[in-house]
């Protein structure tokens, strides 16, 4: 008996030496008790800070991936700023308001700038960063392509796309281009659709129908797919379907949601009739894998998708060796509409406006989005980069390479356009009641009626508890 | 309140010492359960007396630093939400049939698993797989099983059969339900551990007078299981009315967590989540699940009270 | 008992077609795994095997630092499960043969702790934790095992209610102290529960702490549960889109540890140790 006592002892000795060792490499930056009451460097453009007593190094935390910020890139980094340690955080939403709470936000946020980034700025996270672009060695503003505006947002009119620059995109797509299996065009007999002219969506809806292979009441091949949920309706088509034809769903000041107008019931019946026409996945045909891998798996003719959708095909065993058999072809528009191609998300980062070192935080930043990193992905031809001379850097070496080459700098010419989300909805919520109460109406428990009529009541309800919390900066 | 009992025990070592063994022993109680009673105090309360105010509050998680006291806004609105007392409907659904189905389904799984046939170790572990296997890993397996043109609607052909629309509907609470039985096998340890409690010589004695299996089954086992049983009944409870993630990974896009389950397995536990991370209505959906506490504590109060009937134990715990 | 041979021939064979039918059915999950970690990467989730890509088991060690997060996986899980199998049976004793006011009380409150999801107290114990410095330490889980855990006190309680109470009479008349009778009388008879404890503990250990490694450590401490969820293995490029199949085979060999565990933990499940332990 005395054996086992000793010997758990022991090895809860053993245990805490290893804690301890661990604890040492508690972040010591992030010293507890020194709460954050947040040191109020946080004005505009402001990049004085308080200096680093005794020469030990800043930790800066973000919260990119790891695929996206490797070990391999902090070490280059570190190489050439010695006085600055980058540290990698994964953090989903929830995290980060622990963090925050805490007073231990991170430096640097990933934000998809599209949808997240004016409910940002309302919340009081995002650093302007006007002054610290303007007069950047490494960003030359005249350069930037019209997806750096995604980042922009005035508080003072609401308006996303112009004010004070918040922060940079890593890498965009204009994410509602379409690609195409030419083959199954072929198969069916179909012409190709154009590379420079864009159709509308009527006719990309009617083009997948004639692509469309049901067996009975399956459907062995959908004619066109969509690469962020089912061929339905949903948040993004119908704000890219409202920028293109001039409307929303929401006021001018995005205080009011209505979406029992005639514009977004034609809209809705638009989506409803193509999913029940089983054109692509939906509640009504159901389907394990995202649009993507139906596409690569020869069970989609057609995909809407962005520019990282080629690297995607071309990094996937299923379609590497076989890239001549597709095509793509410009963003559908609405009829009378304007031609709009926008990104969908244009994914980048903000630094967090309490953070304790933004000198330092925009070191790290600008080397990541406007240093040698960017020159990196425009070459790799994963994503578009923001500005257009590291667009000329795409890759174009291959004959796939070179067809969307060309198509992309075609496309540029349209990709101004912010789509109309409302900065006091979290993206998420929107979804949630699409979800919730627009599946009845593919079965036909609920009409567009009924279904817009509680639609526009949550959301109002959502907006006016968003609005009552953002205070005005 | 207990007050010390009379029972034999302290009664043995006569009155004299009767004050001095209670207090004793009502010390040493609180030494043995001291470990689980420090850090209780030290590190759980003040966490859960802090998430108890965030739910007076209209905390959406970046207003830490102005909040604002809504009193019992949040909680009334609970009860006048429709989608809260609709999803609790379902969740008690789903817990009235689940808890007594897992149970009778669970122990008669561990009495198979109860012999001393070569290899049932092995037949014990695959059996255990699906509480190994973390039920987010399998989101998609659970998806291609039941869609449309998915396994078992291809087996429903084959055998001449209609296909189900599994996921639509009408029938979308028996795939649920399919996903929560095929747990079952996770309680099958520690009825085994009851089981084996048992002493061999009990039945032995009884077969000598002359038990059927069945009578030594109902005489002899399942008495002598009641605490095991007890145990899996009343975490059983707890379980059930928290479920949560099956419905999730049965909802279209199975690949997040977020996406909204269609509306007969919409639960009580995915819409306070949603309240909270997709609506960010923090304070809302704080309360919702203290809602939810108060009626499993009220529901294990009930059932423990009910344990002096049926529970054999050899010491009297007196229930509440 | 007549026919006591025919009877007990089909018995048995109902017995390991039982057996063997609901085994094919629970084991479905890890086939599952197993098949679509074996294809080829990029390719869709299936249940029927076109491809034996062993490369993807390379890749799934590769890609990530596996080991690095095993390591750390190790570590809580160690003290996830050595020092709450103690505790807990320490509490789990008390709540079971002592007597004091307020036990019920007690009881109750310690069984409600399983009553509140985690998310209630995530953000409160995130910011007392920073403020204690025990973020991105392993401090939380030394502490929290300390502390027990409530389904394992619940658990030893019940079977330590269920002990005879001449064990302890004997005990007490020869002198024997509480902690005595606790220690060289119930523990030891106590080995079917002890390891039913430690067997779950390492499964929910291992296996299913993910969140709160997630929510209190920065990366490289990740445990391999929380690695496999949310840094997970992606295409190059495609941050969202997951590789599946490599995804497949670290999962395979992530929960290869739990079920030797199980299988090699099973066998202390055995009979008639209390009736024994009364006899001598």
């Amino acid at each position: 008996m005395k054996k086992t006592l000793w010997t758990a002892c022991l090895s809860l000795l053993v245990l805490s030496g290893m804690l301890s060792a661990c604890a040492g490499n508690t972040n010591s930056n992030n010293a507890p008790g020194k709460n954050a009451a947040s040191s109020e460097n946080a004005n505009a453009g402001d990049v004085s800070e308080k200096p680093v007593a005794g020469g030990k190094p800043v930790v800066i935390r973000h919260t990119m991936y790891d695929s996206e910020f490797t070990s391999e890139m902090v070490a280059e980094f570190e190489k050439t700023h010695p006085n600055i340690k980058v540290e990698i955080v994964s953090a989903d939403y929830n995290k980060l308001m622990a963090m925050m709470a805490a007073g231990n936000g991170p430096d640097i946020i990933r934000t998809n700038s599209v949808t997240e980034l004016p409910g940002y700025v309302l919340k009081g996270m995002a650093l302007d960063l006007t002054s610290n672009f303007n007069t950047s060695s490494v960003f030359k503003t005249e350069d930037f392509l019209p997806v750096v505006n995604q980042f922009k947002y005035d508080t003072i009119t609401g308006e996303h796309g112009s004010g004070a620059l918040y922060g940079f995109p890593k890498d965009w797509s204009p994410d509602y281009t379409i690609y195409y299996n030419k083959k199954m065009f072929e198969e069916a007999g179909v012409p190709v659709p154009s590379s420079t002219e864009a159709m509308t969506w009527k006719q990309l809806v009617e083009l997948g129908q004639k692509l469309t292979v049901k067996n009975g009441n399956k459907v062995s091949q959908y004619g066109l797919v969509y690469f962020n949920g089912g061929t339905i309706a949903n948040q993004d088509l119908i704000n890219l379907q409202l920028l293109q034809q001039g409307g929303s769903m929401y006021s001018d000041d995005f205080g009011q949601a209505d979406l029992t107008t005639p514009q977004m019931k034609d809209l809705l019946q638009f989506w409803v009739d193509t999913a029940k026409s089983g054109v692509g996945p939906s509640p009504l045909h159901q389907e394990t894998d995202w649009g993507g891998q139906l596409f690569v798996d020869d069970k989609a003719a057609i995909i809407i998708a962005g520019y990282w959708f080629s690297g995607f095909l071309k990094t996937n065993e299923l379609t590497k060796d076989r890239l001549g058999d597709f095509g793509v072809a410009p963003a559908p528009t609405m009829e009378g509409g304007k031609r709009i191609s926008p990104t969908g998300a244009g994914t980048g980062a903000i630094i967090y406006k309490n953070t304790k070192h933004p000198k330092e935080a925009w070191e790290v930043f600008e080397w990541f989005f406007g240093g040698k990193p960017a020159e990196d992905r425009a070459k790799a031809g994963y994503g578009l980069p923001g500005t257009q001379t590291l667009a000329e850097m795409l890759p174009q070496s291959t004959e796939f390479d070179k067809m969307n080459y060309d198509f992309i700098q075609n496309e540029l010419k349209y990709t101004d356009g912010s789509l109309p989300y409302n900065p006091y909805l979290n993206y998420q919520a929107v979804n949630s009641i699409f979800e919730k109460y627009f599946t009845p109406v593919y079965f036909d428990k609920d009409s567009i009626d009924g279904a817009t009529q509680k639609m526009t009541e949550e959301l109002n309800t959502l907006i006016s508890e968003g609005k009552q919390l953002v205070s005005p900066e | 309140m207990n007050q010390p009992a009379q029972t034999g025990k302290s009664a043995s070592y006569g009155s004299k010492r009767f004050r001095s063994r209670s207090f004793k022993e009502a010390l040493e109680f609180y030494v043995f359960i001291s470990p689980w009673f420090i850090v209780f105090i030290l590190l759980g309360l003040i966490p859960l007396l802090y998430g108890l105010y965030l739910s007076f509050t209209n905390y959406a998680g970046f207003n830490m630093d102005r909040l604002v006291y809504v009193g019992f806004d949040n909680y009334r609105k609970v009860f006048t939400d429709n989608d809260a007392m609709y999803s609790l409907g379902r969740t008690i659904f789903f817990t009235v049939i689940m808890v007594p189905a897992s149970i009778v389904l669970g122990f008669l799984l561990a009495v198979l698993l109860n012999q001393n046939i070569k290899g049932i170790g092995i037949y014990r572990t695959l059996f255990f797989i699906p509480s190994i296997i973390p039920v987010v890993a399998v989101g998609t397996m659970w998806r291609s099983l039941f869609v449309e043109d998915g396994v078992i609607n291809n087996l429903l052909l084959q055998l001449g059969l209609q296909p189900v629309d599994w996921l639509g509907y009408d029938y979308a609470i028996y795939p649920l339900f399919i996903m929560l039985l095929w747990g079952v096998g996770g309680g099958i340890l520690i009825y085994l551990a009851g089981l084996k409690g048992v002493s061999k010589d009990l039945y032995e004695a009884a077969a000598i007078d002359g038990a059927t299996t069945v009578q030594r089954f109902a005489k002899i086992t399942i008495p002598l299981v009641t605490p095991v049983l007890f145990f899996q009944f009343i975490m059983s409870i707890i379980g059930s009315l928290q479920i949560f993630v099956q419905p999730i990974l049965l909802a279209a896009n199975s690949n997040s967590l977020l996406s909204t389950p269609i509306r007969p397995i919409y639960v009580y536990s995915v819409h306070a989540f949603q309240q909270i991370f997709a609506y960010g209505r923090f304070g809302y959906g704080l309360a919702l699940l203290w809602v939810l506490f108060i009626m499993i504590l009220a529901l294990t109060v009930v059932v423990f009270s009910t344990s002096k009937l049926w529970v054999f134990y050899e010491v009297d715990q007196g229930g509440k | 008992m007549v026919n006591a041979g025919v009877q007990n021939k089909l018995f048995r064979v109902v017995i390991y077609m039982l057996l063997v039918l609901l085994s094919i059915l629970f084991v479905i999950p890890l086939y599952w795994l197993v098949t679509n970690s074996l294809q080829i990467v990029g390719s869709a989730s299936t249940f029927w095997p076109t491809s034996l890509r062993l490369v993807n088991y390379k890749y799934a060690v590769t890609f990530i630092d596996y080991w690095g997060y095993a390591k750390n996986s190790i570590i809580i899980t160690a003290i996830s499960v050595a020092i709450p199998t103690i505790t807990s049976a320490l509490v789990g004793y008390g709540f079971a043969r002592l007597r004091a006011p307020g036990k019920n009380v007690l009881f109750l409150l310690m069984l409600s702790t399983m009553m509140l999801p985690g998310i209630v107290t995530q953000i409160p114990t995130y910011v007392i934790f920073f403020k204690l410095g025990f973020i991105n330490t392993f401090w939380p889980w030394l502490f929290w095992a300390l502390g027990g855990s409530a389904f394992s006190i619940f658990l030893y309680r019940q079977f330590f209610a269920a002990f005879p109470k001449d064990l302890e009479e004997a005990a007490r008349i020869d002198g024997c102290s509480t902690f005595r009778i606790f220690w060289n009388i119930f523990l030891p008879i106590s080995l079917p529960v002890i390891a039913t404890v430690s067997i779950l503990a390492f499964n929910g250990s291992w296996g299913n702490d993910y969140i709160t490694p997630f929510m209190f450590l920065q990366n490289d401490k990740y445990p391999l549960a929380t690695a496999l969820f949310s840094i997970g293995y992606v295409f190059p490029g495609q941050k969202e889109i997951t590789m599946t199949q490599v995804q497949s085979a670290g999962l395979i060999l992530f929960v290869l540890p739990i079920i030797i565990v199980f299988f090699l933990g099973q066998r202390y499940l055995v009979e008639g140790v209390v009736s024994s332990a009364i006899k001598g």
